[in-house]
């Protein structure tokens, strides 16, 4: 159900972006956190899009409760779903490229945000995340919620520090 | 017993061994989870490489100092704003080299853990440093000298780590595969106790199998061992009554030949005194004829085959002749026999009930050397009749009671051979009373004398009025018409005359034949009413004699005459196409029972008492 609905949400998105989002796509007023580049239709600096904190934060935010290898039991993150950040840019592509700022890369498939809520986290606890605790940006999948996700394939996924995306 | 010893090893061995095999595939399921679990671990471990930390580390560490250099070379904000952020990178790489895991993922080296703490420590004691000069270039420019020499420190240590990591990985790989493969020998070690323990079972159980296979083959040869045995036995005791038939065969002939012409003597004109020794002559005849019953009766009796011819009689016809008998017997070793019984008649065999009572009488007397031997019979209530032998005579032990009733066994062997005896009477007085539905016992006093008793059941015994004071006794005598033709075939001269004396004396003169032959020839050339046909004959026997006149068409009444006393007989005789028997020895009583049943149209027209001819019996 609740997949369904993200499916729905996602559609809508890819469907509204377009006609709505070309003069919408604001630039970043911060220190930029999130360059996006690839396929996508929105952009704001070149060819890509520029993210800062505030702009992130703009888009519908989504909770994630989970127990995770990298902190001390149960942590909650907070930030918009990886689907939403694609929809912000209007991408379109079958992979997410994430890397960090170590340049450590990671290939999403577009299957995983579909089929999870995979959030790009800004916050944890509440709190914005500092580059020496492993922010700003980090991708959190539903481990909790998807206990099947819980294994080293996904660990490789679950990015932090996350600096850029490609779309392809 | 000993065969069975080994037996009783294996069977221990065995289960022994099951046991020990159970075992040890317990132990083997054990080390296959273990081994599983691990491989579990290993697969679905939640585990960041350890290796990949240091590494990482060592990494940010390169580029810190890179940044540093080209910070201080340049100057550019760009670069300071650089250099701020490969230190917070940097930074951020400590908590994966403190934490827990990081060392635990190696084996928990101590080592490790250590130098990632100091790494730690080293990059974390930088941070005031560059936070204080985070928002003052030229403060931070002024420190990168100082900075440049303890990134390379810390460099140095990373180094270290990452070797040091990468040598307590490879230990804790080599010590894990050396626990796999450790597991994997003892699983070897334990399938191949398990087969050879197995394999021990298999031997023991085949062994096992052998040894009862064996003793199954042993007792199948004890079994035909003692098939053979029992066919031996059965053949000789098939031999034993064989013999007893021809011995009872050879005596009765000639007996037949005593008591048959003692009967035609009966017949003639005698006088009182004459008549009298006549009787005791025949009834010696049937006392002897008795005793080879006797013989003859056991075999019967072991066979199970007793005929009985129940009739109602009065039981003084039956205790006459025997104190009659008995009496010269006590009156020469001078004891008192006395008869005591009520005058009663019953429902019984008589000829059986005599056979108890001369056995039992005359055992009495044999054993008894002075006083008296009193037979008394009286009858219960329930209309049980009991007969009561009373002697004064040796007695008997009480031990020997319970021998007294069985085949061939005498008490006392020297009193027996005093008295001789076959040693059946009591066991024939035993079987034939329970036959005829009673019980048989006996009371005694060693020294003092014995008591036998027998009840009989069910024999509807009847109080009479007293009979009439005794008077001289009547035989009537069957007259048959002059012309009944009758055809006596009997190899035997003796009995050849008994049979043509009994029937002159009812006005028939037979004409005879001596052998089978001649009877068939004799058959065939005249017309007979009737023919008495003897069983064994020389030439031609009676039974193929009378299956020739068959043969030929001739229907006269054939009746076979047996001396042979079993059934099988009879029934031959019926078989080969006779009419009816007649057992020997031939009596005018059974001659006339024959012709009455076979001729009547051939009796005498005229009224029965005048055409019976009165013959008086002397008694006395």
């Amino acid at each position: 159900m609740v997949v369904n609905l993200r499916i729905a949400g996602l559609c809508l998105a890819l469907v509204l972006s377009p006609a709505s989002g070309i003069a919408d796509l604001a630039k970043p007023t911060g220190p930029v956190v999130l360059e996006v580049s690839g396929s996508i239709a929105e952009v704001n600096a070149g060819k890509m899009a520029d993210f800062d904190l505030d702009m992130l934060e703009a888009l519908p935010q989504h909770t994630t409760t989970t127990k995770t290898p990298w902190f001390e039991g149960e942590t909650t993150f907070t930030g918009p779903l990886l689907s939403d950040v694609m929809a912000a840019v209007a991408g379109s592509g079958d992979i997410i490229k994430v890397s960090a700022l170590n340049d450590y890369t990671a290939e999403i498939p577009i299957s995983d945000v579909k089929d999870y809520p995979v959030i790009l986290a800004t916050r944890i606890d509440g709190k914005r995340i500092s580059v020496r605790d492993k922010g700003p940006l980090f991708v959190v999948y539903p481990f909790s919620e998807a206990p099947e996700l819980y294994n080293e394939v996904t660990f490789n996924k679950s990015v932090w520090q996350v600096a850029r995306i490609g779309i392809e | 017993m000993l065969r069975k010893l080994p037996f009783r090893g294996a069977s221990i061995g065995i289960t022994t061994l099951a046991a020990v095999s159970f075992g040890i595939l317990i132990a083997i399921m054990l080390m296959f989870n273990n081994l599983e679990k691990r491989e579990k671990e290993v697969a679905a471990g939640v585990r960041e490489d350890s290796s990949w930390a240091s590494f990482s580390a060592d990494r940010e560490a390169g580029r810190f100092i890179e940044a540093l250099l080209k910070a201080q070379e340049s100057h550019a904000q760009e670069d300071i704003d650089n250099l701020l952020l490969r230190y917070d990178v940097f930074y951020s790489r400590t908590s994966e080299l403190t934490s827990d895991d990081f060392s635990r993922r190696i084996g928990g080296n101590l080592e490790v853990r250590d130098a990632g703490l100091k790494v730690s420590d080293a990059i974390v004691a930088l941070a005031p440093t560059i936070d204080e000069a985070a928002s003052d270039s030229d403060l931070l420019i002024s420190r990168i000298p100082f900075l440049l020499d303890k990134a390379r420190e810390i460099r140095t240590m990373t180094g270290d780590l990452s070797l040091l990591t990468d040598r307590a990985e490879s230990d804790s790989l080599v010590g894990a595969r050396a626990l796999v493969s450790r597991t994997q020998r003892s699983i070897a070690w334990s399938v191949t106790i398990l087969t050879l323990t197995l394999g021990t079972m298999v031997m023991l159980l085949m062994s096992q199998i052998r040894q009862s296979f064996r003793a199954q083959h042993e007792l199948r040869r004890l079994n035909e061992e003692n098939e053979r045995a029992a066919i031996t036995a059965n053949a000789a005791n098939r031999a034993k009554s064989q013999f007893l038939a021809t011995m009872s065969h050879e005596i009765r002939t000639p007996l037949n030949g005593i008591i048959g012409m003692t009967e035609a003597l009966a017949l003639t004109d005698l006088n009182s005194e004459q008549s009298r020794e006549v009787e005791i002559i025949r009834q010696s005849g049937d006392l002897l004829l008795d005793v080879i019953n006797d013989v003859l009766e056991i075999s019967r009796l072991e066979a199970g085959t007793v005929d009985i011819s129940r009739c109602r009689f009065r039981l003084s016809g039956v205790l006459q002749p025997i104190q009659k008998l008995m009496a010269s017997t006590a009156r020469s070793k001078g004891i008192d026999l006395q008869f005591d019984a009520q005058t009663l008649s019953l429902d019984s065999d008589p000829a059986r009930l005599r056979q108890i009572l001369v056995n039992l009488v005359g055992n009495s007397l044999k054993f008894t050397e002075r006083g008296s031997v009193r037979l008394t019979v009286r009858l219960l209530t329930g209309g049980r009749l009991r007969f009561e032998i009373r002697d004064t005579g040796i007695g008997i032990a009480e031990d020997d009671i319970p021998k007294l009733f069985t085949e061939f066994t005498q008490v006392d062997t020297s009193m027996t051979r005093r008295a001789g005896g076959t040693g059946l009477g009591l066991a024939i007085c035993k079987r034939l009373v329970e036959t005829l539905g009673g019980q048989i016992g006996v009371q005694s006093e060693l020294g003092a004398g014995s008591c036998f008793w027998f009840e009989l059941w069910n024999c509807d015994a009847k109080l009479d009025t007293p009979a009439a004071p005794e008077t001289p006794k009547k035989r009537t005598v069957l007259r048959m018409d002059a012309d009944t033709r009758i055809l006596v075939v009997e190899d035997n001269r003796t009995n050849r005359e008994i049979a043509c004396a009994l029937l002159k004396q009812m006005g028939v003169v037979p004409d005879c034949a001596i052998d089978g032959k001649e009877g068939v020839e004799m058959a065939m050339s005249q017309p007979y009413d009737l023919i008495f046909m003897d069983m064994r004959m020389p030439e031609l026997d009676g039974l193929g004699a009378t299956a020739t006149i068959r043969e030929k068409g001739n229907t006269t009444t054939i009746v076979g005459l047996t001396a042979n006393a079993f059934d099988t007989d009879r029934d031959a005789c019926l078989d080969a196409g006779m009419n009816d028997f007649v057992s020997k020895p031939v009596t005018l009583a059974k001659l006339q029972q024959t012709l009455r049943n076979w001729l009547p149209e051939k009796l005498a027209k005229q009224s029965p008492e005048a055409a019976a001819q009165v013959i008086t019996l002397g008694r006395s």
